[in-house]
């Protein structure tokens, strides 16, 4: 019995070990990275070897946590998370940031061009990247061409450098489509370069009262 | 060029892995340098031409301090083609902090690639940069890796067109050419040189052309002049080499900060000008290999490279030059403060060295002339005054701050370059042991 004892032990601590030499953070995701003050992120992880959660600033949820999991938890402030793995032979490790509150987010994507309906275009829709808490505050169109935003069947047409407070209460997730007529004589190519590719726009936020 | 034939020490120092931006960007930013003839960055929330993007969140660069990150970022042919982001045929430059996601799995709000670093910790750069000459468009000649992009450098074409684990093919180094043309030159390093992941250098690295950096000082100090080399490589301590005795990495190599290669600088600069009949006679190159994952603002031309006879590319040719790279000329014959606006690249230094000892600057290989049928110009280019200043600035003499630093490859290599560190180390101990431990010490440390 005692010799069957040793050698499981020795298989479990071979096993283990075997494990913890291949220290590795598989996946490390958030369900949002853009949120207010109080509202609730889900973390989840899959990682081989010694697994800690730490937080930045210091939060409850740290502490060392099962291979895989999940937790929900609530921020008042920006959190930078890091899921470390470890083994004595390697060490591992993600990090993701998120961000509470902030005064304002620019968001863009590749565009395209029409030729026939002479506008440059894109269509984005933001749903993991930012929580439901976020509200527009206001738009500001940063490009030098004017722009057209339409967020969720609501339109917004801003010329170049100017703001709007048009869509104020609306939240910042859903479905965006920024649009840019060709100027006359423009052709899709200048059109394209004169954005470097991308349609964007910058959002200042709130988080209501 | 109305001074290159006064120049008779070409010193090349090619550090590794930083961009323009990364290093050099700040001189233009109206809070640090508000040089606007330096192209380097304005404010970045004045303007969207920067803007990257992931997740369709925009990120902008952002000053920081020099210090060593938590991981080396993705520069292969594959995440700078990413990188790069090419729609329509351009570069966006809009990919740096989607490629850093993709490789790393770390999404926060100031992802490393959009660092630029602030003045007050690159001093000696920052000295050179205000008292000679900033390239405003030297860029590395591949967009990819190190190795292919040191081919290039050093022998004029590359056949490889991504890191390799073992020696590093090439058909000619520049130390043949040179030997060919009669030219005194030796390599001044520090542990293991890069030279010697070059297939056929082994009996280079084993001479005694090649020589420990502790002797540059001396050297220049009181060798005569008629055997001065006319051509000088010098060798950093390698953040990929598999063993360091006696010295800190100091290439510059990300996750290392860059502290360790501004004393590097220091040294070099202050060797160098140690003997005022020589320094007269001097141009020294500082470069860096490639962009190493750092973002930079400048679209690298439509430049096509083939791949040679021989190549062993797996993507085919390239159709842009690589990202932008920081280079200064420190030589008597530049002026204070100035910039050059001409296009180069690695290749630039080869065209030099065909002007100042070949027949001119066509006369190194059909690879490197061919690049300067597309627009490559010779680093000849950039000298610009007629006869050598008198003035010597003083390189800036406080503490400059290091860190500590553990090779990332301390548990065996993790990369292919540090692969073909151990395997080219090995290499050279096998090929001839006695002469090889006597000159390179720490392969008593190499494992088997």
């Amino acid at each position: 019995m005692r010799h069957v004892d040793r050698v499981e032990r020795f298989v479990l601590v071979s096993f283990a070990l075997v494990l913890s030499a291949c220290a590795k953070v598989h996946c490390f995701h958030v369900d949002s990275q853009t949120l207010c003050a109080g509202d609730e992120v889900r973390l989840r992880w899959a990682a081989r070897g010694l697994v800690r959660l730490e937080a930045s600033p210091e939060h409850p949820v740290a502490g060392a946590k099962r291979s895989n999991g999940e937790e929900r938890v609530a921020l008042d402030r920006t959190t930078l998370f890091t899921l470390a793995a470890r083994s004595p032979f390697r060490r591992d490790f993600r990090e993701i940031e998120v961000v509470v509150a902030p005064p304002a987010e620019g968001y863009g994507e590749a565009a395209t061009c029409d030729a026939e309906q002479r506008q440059i275009s894109t269509h984005f829709t933001l749903r993991d990247t930012v929580s439901a808490g976020p509200r527009i505050e206001l738009l500001r169109n940063e490009l030098d061409r004017p722009l057209v935003v339409d967020k969720d069947g609501h339109s917004v047409r801003l010329a170049a450098g100017e703001e709007s407070p048009s869509l104020r209460g609306a939240p910042v997730t859903g479905a965006w489509t920024l649009t840019s007529p060709l100027a006359p004589e423009e052709t899709c190519d200048e059109a394209l370069e004169s954005i470097g590719e991308y349609l964007q726009i910058t959002v200042d936020m709130g988080c209501g009262s | 060029m109305p001074g290159i034939q006064g120049i008779e020490t070409i010193v090349v120092l090619m550090l590794e892995n930083r961009s323009f931006d990364n290093v050099l960007g700040h001189l233009r930013h109206p809070s640090y340098g508000n040089r606007s003839e330096v192209d380097g960055l304005v404010d970045p929330n004045d303007t969207t031409a920067y803007d990257n993007f992931y997740n369709r969140r925009r990120y902008k660069p952002f000053g920081t301090a020099d210090e060593e990150l938590r991981t080396d970022l993705p520069h292969e042919r594959d995440t700078i083609a990413e990188q790069l982001d090419v729609k329509n045929g351009r570069p966006t430059m809009r990919g740096f902090v989607r490629s850093y996601v993709n490789a790393t799995g770390n999404v926060v709000q100031k992802p490393p690639p959009m660092g630029f670093i602030t003045p007050k910790w690159l001093p000696v750069t920052g000295f050179l940069a205000e008292h000679y000459l900033v390239c405003n468009r030297w860029f590395s000649p591949l967009p990819t890796g190190t190795q292919p992009n040191r081919a290039m450098a050093f022998t004029g074409c590359s056949l490889i067109d991504d890191n390799v684990k073992g020696f590093i093919p090439c058909r000619d180094l520049v130390f043949d050419w040179l030997e060919r043309k009669n030219v005194r030159w030796r390599v001044y390093h520090h542990g293991f040189p890069f030279f010697m992941l070059f297939s056929g250098s082994l009996d280079h690295v084993l001479s005694d052309r090649f020589r420990s950096i502790r002797y540059l000082a001396p050297d220049m100090q009181s060798e005569p002049l008629d055997q001065t080399p006319q051509v000088i490589f010098i060798e950093p301590e390698y953040a990929d080499s598999p063993v360091h005795f006696g010295f800190t990495p100091n290439d510059n190599h990300p996750p290392l900060a860059m502290g360790p290669g501004e004393v590097l600088l220091r040294e070099v600069y202050e060797a160098l000008t140690r003997n005022p009949e020589k320094w007269k006679r001097t141009m020294l190159i500082v470069t860096y290999d490639e962009h190493g994952g750092y973002f930079d603002h400048v679209k690298p031309p439509a430049i096509r490279t083939d791949p040679p006879q021989g190549a062993q590319y797996k993507g085919g040719a390239f159709e842009h030059l690589g990202v932008r790279v920081p280079t200064l000329i420190v030589s008597p014959w530049v002026a204070p403060r100035s910039v050059h606006d001409g296009l180069f690249d690695h290749t630039s230094i080869l065209q030099l060295l065909a002007e100042q000892f070949g027949g001119g600057a066509d006369d190194y290989s059909s690879e490197v002339t061919a690049r300067r049928a597309k627009g490559i110009r010779s680093a000849s280019e950039v000298i610009d005054l007629s006869a050598p200043r008198t003035d010597v600035p003083q390189a800036p003499l406080g503490v400059i701050r290091t860190t500590s630093y553990v090779a990332s490859g301390a548990h065996g290599p993790v990369n292919d370059d540090q692969s073909a560190f151990v395997a080219a180390a090995r290499s050279v101990r096998a090929h001839d042991q006695r002469r090889a431990l006597d000159k390179y010490p720490e392969l008593a440390h190499l494992p088997d």
